[in-house]
């Protein structure tokens, strides 16, 4: 069954001044079942964060719709947009987002604390992800005491620990060295194996031949997809690479 | 280049950061034109000419040094806020391939044209302003002068050249600070969070020790005098305590709340705190300064305003009849012709007369050790508390109603409000007086006993007694012996025209030299002592709510700036937060409960400085003769309850520009 489903979804930006508009979507469709791993490719432009923002709810579809449960995202009313996206969507940026003023713990804590939850209940979640994540030791450090890896270990667990739908993570890697980004990756599909839907958008081949299945956007449209099915992470990185050639060539040669 | 080049830069750059420069130019302006206003007034021609100006003028003089001090202060303050929040501006000017000198170059003007701008307004708004605070000032101390308007050349000068050379400093100041920076540091200057502050246990110990130490001084120190020598310890005392506790125990504060699990974890108090520990050290200061001017605007408003409601009873209390005339070292003779020129006096105007009474007294300082009344000579101070012996004799206190005892010459009867009451006897130089009696009651009405020091009053046998004690004293204190006096009070049945056209009739008629010589004689009378004493506390009064202005603008200011430069560091923090899931409702609420906390926590600690300093303030007003604790306590009240009224609404501004920055 599908989890998330994005139908002809469109998006045109108006400039500030004037009415230059700018289509950064023009007509998406796919869907993610539940418990698939989904990487999203493209160039710069090429409209990944503009989805992005959409499927988070953070930004408003010029037209289409975004069903996450069969609940339609755009029919939510604003005030309680923010308690659903909460509840059900899970986020992990490329520069952490963690708030200078939290120990890493409090960084984790603070969907819950928005949600009302005690400490105690806060705490019981908190442990088996920690532990997880390898970050149980860091708890009480402050942000700018650890390092990038470090910080999107806490990051995720802050995604996990509202146990949402999706995990709808925007370049993870993009900040971290090659080893860092390396042992995130590999939490990831940790985490997917234990059943977490998780969608990603990179840049990056390596983190995306992680994924399960792996969708291009070029021009505001899913050119295409490939599944990872059986192939090993080598092999999908060789697909990966060469539809990604394809793309940026045109396409001309091979036809 | 263009000539104008810089001066053009400079000029967009100041209007592009108008919210930033606004409030600062409205700071100059305000202080600018009061600082005009006060100058003008104490110079004032017009003013000169009144009687007993000459306090008001010192009171409205020293106004102008405080104005003056405090906007060198305030304005170097409040243009580090603006540096602070511009160094990125310029790192990038650098970085864009600006020569630090050209940077200069457009500080330079930049700082001229704010100059420019607010003294010029700031001397306008002063010299438009200053007809309207003159009569607000004349109608504080009950008099009425018309003035013309006028525009004062030396008021003008010294404030454009005192305003100059604060801008002056500014200027140095600010060019340093980017001359001995780097542009990568320029560039993040503004970005810079603090590391969690440790809590520091000496500091907390200091600071609890100085505050403890100045309610101390407020609170038991009882003697008048000692208060007026000890009350700027004290007021020391307490900024250093306040400093050190904001400092240290407000992170401790903030710690235990973020200990307390089930209250830190809520969404209104988790932001907030936690926002509040990351910047505890300039909050500190922050909070230190605003607690400070506000305790400082309460403590003289709500003092003068005291002083100045209780004129009356301080009349009153130092002159309980409307005429009184002071004959000194007088023989039979004088004491026949005072009360010859009363009555004629009654005579001549057809005025009514009553209440009359007169009384023989001498009055002299004694340091008081135990039974020995010692004579403080020259230099060297005795041992002992200083009081005033008030001596008297037994025919004047059985006139006036006291009971009839008989007293051989080296007993005495004695009265005291406050001081000792166990006394058996007296050493005065080589005589010894045995007291005969502790009185319960005076009937000596027209004596004032309200005073700074212990008074004893001695009743001694007769007039001999009296003599033999002047002829004592005199062997001491040699030519500042005081005298033997001999006083006449009484009532006219008048308006106070009539009083004191009365005693200047009264002084005419003891003036005109007579066969036997003249007299030493003194008239004085309670409309004219009323007038001279409402020039001095309504002086007092307008200095006092006029430089409550000045604090509460700098109070308004410190905030504002605080609230909008933390605003945009807040920016960011809520951003994220609301990507992570907080509905723009939780970011108001949990922005209120911040504001609600920096706000309303200088404000009662303010109150609780006043309530502390209250028993000392009150016996300093005392010391201006106002000994009416209730009317205090009333003008207190309704001071800080104005006071906290104008402070919800720059409570309420300010939220809103935050607001606006941050949402």
């Amino acid at each position: 069954m599908a989890i998330l489903e994005v139908n002809n979804v469109k998006k045109v930006y108006t400039t500030r001044f004037g009415g230059n508009q700018v289509q950064a979507l023009s007509d998406v469709t796919f869907s993610v079942e539940k418990g698939e791993y989904v990487a999203i490719m493209g160039e710069s432009g090429s409209g990944k964060t503009t989805l992005l923002n959409i499927l988070a709810a953070l930004d408003k579809a010029t037209a289409g719709q975004v069903l996450l449960n069969g609940k339609n995202l755009s029919a939510i009313r604003e005030r309680e947009l923010s308690a659903f996206r909460r509840q059900n969507l899970g986020f992990v940026f490329q520069d952490f987002n963690l708030l200078d003023t939290f120990s890493l713990q409090d960084n984790i804590f603070l969907p819950l604390v928005l949600a009302g939850k005690g400490y105690n209940e806060m705490r019981t979640r908190l442990m088996p992800i920690a532990g997880k994540l390898g970050i149980n030791e860091i708890l009480g450090k402050y942000p700018y005491e650890v390092s990038g890896g470090q910080k999107q270990r806490a990051a995720v667990a802050r995604a996990l620990i509202t146990n949402p739908q999706i995990i709808l993570a925007d370049e993870p890697t993009g900040a971290l060295d090659s080893k860092a980004a390396e042992s995130l990756l590999s939490m990831f599909q940790g985490i997917n194996q234990e059943g977490q839907t998780i969608l990603m958008v990179t840049h990056s081949i390596k983190a995306a031949s992680c994924a399960k299945r792996v969708l291009f956007i070029k021009d505001g449209q899913v050119f295409h997809q490939i599944y990872k099915g059986s192939s090993s992470d080598e092999e999908m990185y060789q697909k990966i690479s060469d539809t990604l050639t394809v793309i940026t060539t045109g396409g001309g040669k091979h036809e | 280049m263009n000539r104008f080049f810089y001066g053009r830069l400079a000029f967009s750059n100041l209007k592009k950061n108008g919210s930033l420069y606004l409030p600062y130019v409205l700071a100059v302006i305000g202080t600018s034109a009061m600082y005009y206003i006060l100058m003008a007034i104490s110079r004032d021609e017009g003013i000169k000419e009144m009687p007993g100006s000459g306090d008001l003028a010192a009171i409205l003089g020293l106004g102008c040094g405080v104005i003056g001090i405090f906007a060198v202060i305030f304005l170097f303050y409040t243009n580090s806020f603006l540096m602070k929040r511009r160094k990125k501006e310029f790192g990038l000017f650098n970085i864009l391939g600006m020569e630090k000198r050209h940077i200069a170059k457009m500080m330079f003007w930049e700082i001229v044209m704010v100059a420019f701008v607010s003294i010029l307004l700031g001397i306008t708004a002063g010299v438009l302003l200053n007809k309207l605070v003159t009569m607000v000032l004349l109608h504080l101390v009950s008099f009425e002068v018309p003035f013309g308007f006028h525009i004062s050349i030396e008021a003008i000068v010294s404030t454009v050249i005192l305003f100059l050379c604060i801008f002056g400093v500014t200027l140095i100041y600010n060019l340093f600070q980017v001359q001995k920076a780097k542009p990568i540091e320029l560039l993040q200057s503004a970005s810079h969070g603090e590391k969690e502050p440790k809590t520091r246990w000496l500091l907390a110990v200091v600071g609890i020790l100085a505050l403890g130490g100045g309610y101390a001084i407020a609170l038991f120190v009882e003697n008048p005098v000692d208060v007026l020598i000890l009350f700027f310890v004290a007021v020391i005392l307490v900024i250093l305590g306040t400093y050190c506790l904001f400092t240290a125990g407000s992170i401790a504060v903030l710690k235990l709340m973020r200990k307390n699990k089930n209250y830190y974890y809520k969404t209104r108090h988790f932001t907030s705190v936690s926002g509040m520990i990351y910047r505890m050290k300039q909050n500190a200061v922050g909070l230190s300064n605003i607690c400070i001017l506000s305790t400082m605007v309460l403590v003289m408003v709500s003092g003068t305003i005291s002083l100045y409601m209780g004129v009356d009873s301080s009349v009153n209390n130092r002159y309980p009849k409307e005429i009184n005339v002071t004959g000194y070292g007088l023989t039979e003779n004088g004491r026949e012709r005072i009360k010859g020129a009363v009555a004629q006096a009654a005579a001549d105007m057809e005025i009514g007369i009553e209440n009359i009474s007169s009384y023989t007294n001498l009055s002299f300082t004694v340091s008081k050790d135990g039974e020995n009344l010692n004579m403080p000579n020259g230099i060297k101070v005795p041992e002992g508390e200083m009081s005033i012996v008030e001596w008297v004799t037994l025919e004047d206190y059985q006139r006036m109603g006291g009971k009839k005892v008989e007293l051989r010459e080296d007993e005495v009867l004695v009265y005291t409000k406050i001081g000792d009451k166990e006394d058996q006897a007296y050493h005065f130089l080589d005589k010894t007086f045995q007291i005969k009696e502790h009185l319960t009651q005076l009937y000596l009405t027209d004596m004032q006993t309200d005073v700074i020091y212990d008074v004893y009053f001695v009743v001694v046998k007769d007039e001999k007694v009296l003599q033999e004690i002047y002829e004592l004293e005199k062997s001491v204190y040699k030519e500042r012996a005081s005298q033997i006096v001999y006083v006449t009070a009484l009532d006219v049945k008048g308006e106070e025209e009539q009083e004191i056209a009365f005693g200047k009739h009264v002084s005419e008629l003891l003036a005109a030299g007579t066969a036997e010589g003249e007299i030493d004689v003194r008239v004085e009378t309670r409309a004219e002592y009323r007038d001279s004493f409402m020039m001095f506390c309504g002086g007092f009064l307008f200095l006092g709510i006029f430089l409550g202005f000045v604090f509460l603008m700098a109070t308004t200011l410190i905030i504002y700036y605080k609230q909008v430069s933390e605003g945009y560091e807040d920016k960011a923090r809520f951003e994220i937060m609301q990507k992570v899931g907080m509905s723009k409702k939780e970011v108001r609420s949990s922005i209120r409960s911040q504001i609600l906390k920096v706000f309303f926590l200088p404000l009662v600690m303010a109150c609780i400085h006043l309530l502390a300093a209250f028993p000392m303030i009150n016996r300093l007003i005392f010391l201006f003769g106002m000994a009416d604790m209730p009317l205090f306590a009333i003008c207190t009240v309704g001071t800080v309850g104005v006071f906290a009224l104008i402070y919800a609404v720059v409570y309420g501004i300010t939220a809103r520009s935050y607001y606006k920055i941050v949402g």
